[in-house]
């Protein structure tokens, strides 16, 4: 994750900005060093607007819920603890549940569910491949996601990129409860073992 | 909680839970280091599908994001450790007051019982005021539980309030040790001669947590329920 933090740094931030890893960096952003985050802002904000973009998929929201994020990041560099994950995954994993939080608060229950209504089991993923843009993961993502089971893929792709809870995602695929938890399960190990997350 | 609450990793990882269901999970895995472990590999595997989704941020936005940053105050890191100064100048005298205070409302007085219950008592209110009145005794609060400790000694005691309810019929109150390495039964709570829960003393050799947890009558391998204590160990 680090090597493609740098690598994400150096498709989307000024030449040069990579030279700490973002481990450092946010050591030195919670000292209070705004220069630090600036260079932080480099690495994290592509991925944190994606994703955040991908489950609300309205520009004008997910600047403002990127901005959000951004700060809370900076709010909380202090409590950053290296043994829960690496940077860009406490990153993402904030970003994506704000994204959630957002989804979930802004759409009334009908709406979401005449949305599920649009939504054709089968397509998710060749949309979410289409709409894909970060070259480096998205190969290795795409490979690997293709390795699930259709039910697995089905979950984790409706789960993740819509922000959809494990109880709507088994509405949505008329399966039961225990089956979608159990596949949202079971499809994530299998990725975290092609993808090979340690 | 059902046992097969383990299976909400990955719900959990991809933030597919509501938010009750979020918190009960979040008890559950601190009394299930491995279910925490499986949620962090999860939770960085969730990470390369929002790397995946990466895309360039519109261009306004990084002004935006340092403007609000330079007039926002950072939180202070966790937990700061009490000073050390204050951790060491309480008077001995008001520390074993309290333990004499601590032992007299723990166990009770002038109820009659069998002298050999009494003697077990006795052996433990010993120990409990050996570590409440050590010089290096810290005290941790959480909800109706407290654990104070002794790393001089090795030695903790885990404190439950009436506030927790005794067990109904056919179940116990058991407590665990909660390190690194794993969750460890540290046996039923008993209960004092007048009714209330008996303080439990323990090794504190690398146990960061207690918890306590309502489990099947004589106890069980591991806590198959959400714990009612969960208190830290200084």
């Amino acid at each position: 994750m680090r090597d493609r933090a740098r690598a994400v740094s150096q498709l989307h931030g000024p030449a040069g900005v990579a030279t700490l890893t973002p481990e450092e960096l946010v050591q030195q952003v919670a000292r209070g060093d705004e220069a630090a985050f600036g260079q932080l802002y480099e690495v994290l904000a592509g991925p944190i607007y994606g994703v955040v973009l991908r489950v609300l998929r309205d520009q004008a929201q997910s600047e403002e819920v990127a901005q959000e994020v951004l700060v809370e990041l900076w709010r909380t560099a202090t409590r950053y603890a290296p043994d829960k994950g690496s940077v860009l995954t406490w990153a993402l994993t904030v970003a994506h549940r704000r994204a959630v939080d957002r989804v979930r608060s802004a759409q009334s229950s009908a709406d979401r569910e005449d949305r599920a209504g649009r939504l054709d089991a089968g397509r998710p993923f060749d949309e979410v491949s289409e709409q894909v843009t970060a070259r480096l993961e998205r190969e290795q993502v795409r490979i690997c996601l293709k390795a699930l089971t259709d039910l697995q893929r089905e979950a984790v792709l409706l789960a993740y990129y819509r922000g959809y809870t494990y109880r709507e995602v088994a509405e949505l695929l008329g399966s039961p409860l225990g089956t979608v938890k159990t596949r949202l399960r079971d499809g994530l190990i299998r990725l975290r073992d092609c993808l090979g997350v340690a | 909680m059902n046992p097969d609450v383990h299976t909400l990793t990955g719900a959990y990882a991809m933030n597919a839970l509501d938010a009750d269901e979020r918190r009960e999970f979040e008890r559950h895995m601190a009394v299930c280091p491995d279910c925490e472990r499986e949620t962090r590999e999860l939770e960085r595997t969730a990470a390369h599908l929002g790397m995946a989704a990466a895309t360039v941020p519109p261009p306004g936005l990084r002004a935006k994001v340092l403007a609000e940053v330079s007039r926002t105050r950072q939180q202070s890191p966790i937990a700061p450790a009490l000073p050390r100064q204050r951790r060491w100048a309480v008077p001995v005298v008001s520390l074993v007051a309290a333990a004499s205070v601590l032992v007299a409302v723990v166990f009770g007085i002038g109820v009659l019982t069998a002298n050999q219950e009494l003697d077990r008592e006795r052996a433990l209110a010993e120990q409990v005021t050996a570590i409440v009145g050590a010089a290096d005794a810290r005290t941790e609060v959480a909800g109706n539980g407290k654990v104070v400790s002794s790393r001089l000694l090795g030695k903790a005691v885990l404190l439950a309030s009436d506030q927790v309810p005794a067990p109904r019929s056919g179940k116990d109150l058991q407590a665990w040790a909660i390190s690194d390495s794993g969750v460890v039964s540290l046996g039923l709570m008993a209960r004092t001669h007048s009714g209330r829960h008996a303080p439990m003393v323990f090794p504190t050799t690398g146990v960061s947590k207690i918890g306590v947890t309502v489990e099947p009558s004589g106890g069980s391998a591991q806590p198959t329920t959400t714990p009612v204590l969960l208190v830290p160990v200084a």
